[in-house]
């Protein structure tokens, strides 16, 4: 990763500028952290005070090294951490103004508001149809017609209808690692979400399916709010409107990509993100 | 005799013996598997499979202990098998290092190896003597209690294989934990869990003391789960100990019946449990 | 796409936590009840034990553990002879079997050429599923007849006259007996300790195992030196699960064991283990002082097991958690 992230320095940044997506006009917040803290059962501190927006038909991308509490915050953003006894979170997490963090947040429902995509590919061991089907089903009585077609339309959007519409009923872990994993996206936005946290989509697949996951970010982008996680700084730089820096549980900077890339108002930053470090 | 040489000598005394254990190991287990063909093939024909248990001096099948057995080991497993799925899954999901739970793992595993006789013993207590007889429901159950620790402990290690992630994106779904499990982690866990049932059933079909006095045995043909029913192994043990030369020819064909149908279910189960770590 | 077509109505939204908790709720009683009757077979199976082996225990006390006088015809009990028995053939069992399975063991993980290592492996494993009744019918009708007529007249005209060993192999050559209980209850659990000393053996690091050989060792100073010692825990471990399952034996015992309630020192007389005491007499059992006795051998059988499965369970938990 550091000769890659070198390459782009030395090849000169400045010469990139124009690929830098520039945040669209004042879309609301979605998602509001507030003075967000989270310790680990071992009493480990993650995340030491977060204050920041999401944004609505935005990309957010969160990068820093291993270690900094990137994936926790994404792990609280859907309250995944509810699963584990023992660990603790304060401050707040607005959804449209509403606190999810609150005791009485129906954890079901806000998931399925805030969908996710794992790093690894996590098909169900059931076929692509049911795969898509079954965040549905969860919500929704549909018929057996309406169903294909919110099937189809996901797979659509998750673009890979094309290459799996012959073979709906076949087991989802037969498809390739990048195949699968835009299966994942599809299930994730036919329960319809209002949020996406994407948590390294892309870094256990290869080039060219890494590449056809960032247009795909591009393309949901137009529709949903996206936090991304990924340790490809080229990552960041390509899909992101929004980029924060995040480093030993703290948020160290946060801004438009393209200045968190050129323009860094924090040493760590600039050596993070030129590739001096992590 | 330089050091070395002594050293080499030990070595290859050593390695001899290894494989004399070997050998030896191998040719009681084969003696073992060659009388019971020998002796078995002899006793086994058609009428082995559609007549009833004789009487002495007179000519007969196993047909009735062989449908007692299927009958009895069908119904201990319809009851342990969800039983056992159940409280792996409790075991292995929900008490995660909690004192009670590793304290009822230990117990499971106690019980996995502990005497089967026991076991009869107890349900001779807790059914037979309360209902005053003897029946294939209580033979049924003794073997149940026997089935339950297997697929308990089975249930529990295939769950654990089953990676966290895909919890973690079923509830990213926004599913109930209950639909988690059961819509998505037993669907990936099914083929372990069906290798656990079907090692249980290989495990109690041979089973013979936890039946001599709860389902006893039966000269007859009975459907009755309330009465007393024949199986298999009670009569291999009976009509080999008898001095009867027809009986014990009987004994060994039921022998055979049964290491047969154990043998095809333990391969069956190692096929399945193949399919799964391959795909 | 729009997040504000179709969406579920408010009403059957606001109801959905509910109902999905109650769901969660009742999944998680139902499994926790299913695991605690685990627990409860055994505080069953003890306490039921312990009821019924409460006349024998009043009747004549601690000292059913160590009389050895057993008359049914006259109502007397005692569990000496079915207590020495089982402990007896299960040394003996442990005394050929564990040996051989460790050279079995070895052989598989260090000397077998890799075309054998999976069919010899594979044949182990599925011996072990073979229940114990052909053990014993085998026992019964090959092993006894073969002991009768060539093993033991040559052991008693051989150490039958050694001094010291003249009192174990003596007496008449009947082919059933301790000894021959003891060499089927062996070949039995063969199987088992092989297939769990071959798994421990597994454990030791590739690493450590070729920076062993790097030095120059022999395979069996690998063995020996580095092997062993590494899983000597887990070692214990898997034997006393062996000595577990030879303990509670029941079938393969019974029908070559003789089933007489007499301690003699030969290890070639006649006698009898728990298990085969309670296999042979519960249905006959008339009188309740007999039945009664009987249930108190098997709380004995249960308390040793309990506590050898539970000693081997730890051991092997440790190297596990490793």
């Amino acid at each position: 990763m550091n000769m890659s992230d070198q390459s782009l320095t030395e090849n000169g940044l400045s010469s990139q500028t124009p690929a830098f997506l520039t945040p669209g006009p004042d879309q609301p917040v979605k998602v509001r952290v507030k003075n967000l803290r989270f310790t680990y059962q071992n009493g480990h501190e993650a995340l030491k005070g977060i204050n920041l927006d999401l944004r609505d038909k935005s990309v957010t991308a969160f990068i820093g090294p291993s270690g900094c509490g990137k994936s926790t915050l994404l792990r609280v953003l859907n309250r995944m951490y509810d699963l584990y006894p023992g660990q603790n979170v304060s401050g707040e997490v607005m959804l449209d103004g509403r606190n999810i963090l609150s005791r009485t947040e129906d954890l079901n429902r806000l998931r399925a508001t805030v969908g996710m995509v794992f790093q690894k590919p996590t098909p169900f061991p059931m076929s692509i149809y049911e795969n898509v089907a079954f965040g549905i089903r969860l919500y929704e009585r549909l018929s057996k017609a309406e169903m294909n077609v919110r099937v189809e339309a996901a797979l659509r959007e998750a673009a890979i209808w094309d290459e799996v519409k012959d073979k709906l009923h076949q087991s989802g872990l037969g498809l390739s690692g990048g195949q699968q994993q835009r299966l994942c996206i599809a299930r994730a936005v036919a329960v319809k979400p209002e949020v996406l946290l994407l948590d390294e989509p892309a870094s256990a697949l290869d080039p060219i399916s890494t590449a056809k996951i960032e247009d795909l970010i591009g393309t949901l982008a137009q529709d949903y709010c996206i936090a991304i996680v990924t340790h490809n700084m080229h990552q960041a730089a390509r899909t992101s409107q929004y980029t924060a820096f995040m480093y030993l549980g703290e948020l160290v900077e946060f801004d438009e990509t393209a200045k968190i890339f050129l323009s860094p108002r924090h040493q760590r930053t600039n050596d993070y993100v030129t590739g001096r470090f992590g | 005799m330089s050091l070395s040489a002594r050293r080499k000598r030990t070595n290859r005394i050593a390695m001899g013996l290894a494989t004399l254990a070997t050998l030896f190991g191998l040719f009681f287990l084969g003696a073992i598997l060659w009388t019971l063909l020998w002796q078995g093939l002899g006793a086994i024909g058609p009428a082995i499979f559609v007549e009833n248990t004789p009487p002495p001096g007179s000519d007969g099948g196993l047909a009735n202990a062989l449908f007692g057995s299927l009958v009895m080991t069908l119904v201990a497993i319809l009851i342990a098998a969800p039983i056992g799925v159940l409280a792996g899954t409790y075991l292995s999901e929900y008490a995660r290092g909690s004192r009670l739970g590793e304290a009822a793992k230990f117990i499971n595993d106690v019980l996995l190896s502990a005497p089967s006789i026991i076991v009869g013993l107890f349900i001779y207590a807790a059914l037979v003597v309360p209902f005053g007889h003897f029946s294939a429901w209580s033979g049924a159950v003794a073997l149940a209690v026997i089935a339950l620790p297997v697929i308990n402990r089975t249930t529990q290690d295939m769950l654990a294989l089953v990676p966290n992630a895909l919890r973690e994106a079923a509830a990213a779904l926004g599913a109930p934990q209950w639909k988690v499990m059961v819509f998505v982690i037993y669907r990936a866990a099914r083929s372990g869990i069906l290798t656990g049932i079907l090692l249980a059933v290989a495990r109690i079909s041979g089973e013979t003391a936890p039946l001599l006095f709860t389902a006893l045995n039966n000269q007859f043909w009975s459907t009755d789960l309330g009465a007393p029913m024949a199986n298999l192994p009670v009569v291999i043990f009976q009509f080999a100990m008898s001095p009867y030369d027809d009986w014990q020819r009987l004994a060994w064909g039921g022998a055979l019946i049964i290491t047969a149908a154990i043998l095809a279910l333990n391969i069956l189960a190692r096929a399945l449990a193949g399919t799964r770590r391959r795909s | 796409m729009t997040t504000t077509d179709v969406r579920p109505s408010d009403v059957e939204a606001a109801e959905r936590p509910n109902r999905a908790k109650a769901q969660d709720r009742l999944f998680l009683g139902v499994t926790r009840a299913s695991a605690a009757l685990v627990v409860l077979v055994l505080l069953g199976i003890l306490v039921s034990l312990v009821i019924d082996a409460l006349p024998a225990f009043g009747n004549f006390g601690l000292a059913f553990l160590w009389n050895e006088r057993w008359s049914p015809a006259k109502d007397i009990f005692g569990a000496a002879a079915p207590i020495y028995g089982t402990l007896v053939t299960s040394v003996i069992a442990m005394v050929i079997g564990v040996p051989v399975s460790f050279g079995i063991a070895i052989f598989l993980t260090e000397l077998c050429p890799p075309m054998l290592r999976r069919p010899i492996g594979i044949a182990i494993e599925l011996l072990a599923g073979i229940p114990s009744i052909i053990y014993g019918l085998w026992g019964f009708f090959v092993l006894a007849p073969f002991m009768q007529t060539t093993v033991q007249p040559a052991l008693i005209a051989t150490l039958g006259h050694v001094p010291g060993l003249s009192l174990l192999f003596s007496g008449a050559p009947y082919g059933i007996g301790l000894l021959t209980a003891g060499i089927v209850l062996a070949i039995m659990v063969l199987p088992f300790i092989t297939s769990i000393t071959r798994d421990v053996f597994n454990t030791v690091p590739v690493m450590l195992r070729e920076s062993a050989y790097g030095l120059g060792m022999t395979t069996w100073e690998v063995t020996r030196h580095i092997v062993i010692p590494y899983t000597r825990r887990a070692l214990v471990g898997g034997v006393m699960l062996g000595l577990g399952r030879a303990l509670g034996e029941t079938m393969a015992v019974t029908f070559v064991i003789g089933n007489s309630h007499r301690i003699a020192a030969s290890l070639l007389s006649p006698a009898t283990t728990i298990s085969a005491s309670i296999a042979n007499e519960f249905s006959e059992a008339t009188s309740g002082l007999y039945t009664s006795s009987l249930v108190a051998l098997g709380l004995i059988l249960f308390v040793i097991t309990f506590t050898v499965l539970a000693l081997a369970k730890w051991m092997l938990g440790r190297v596990e958690t490793h």
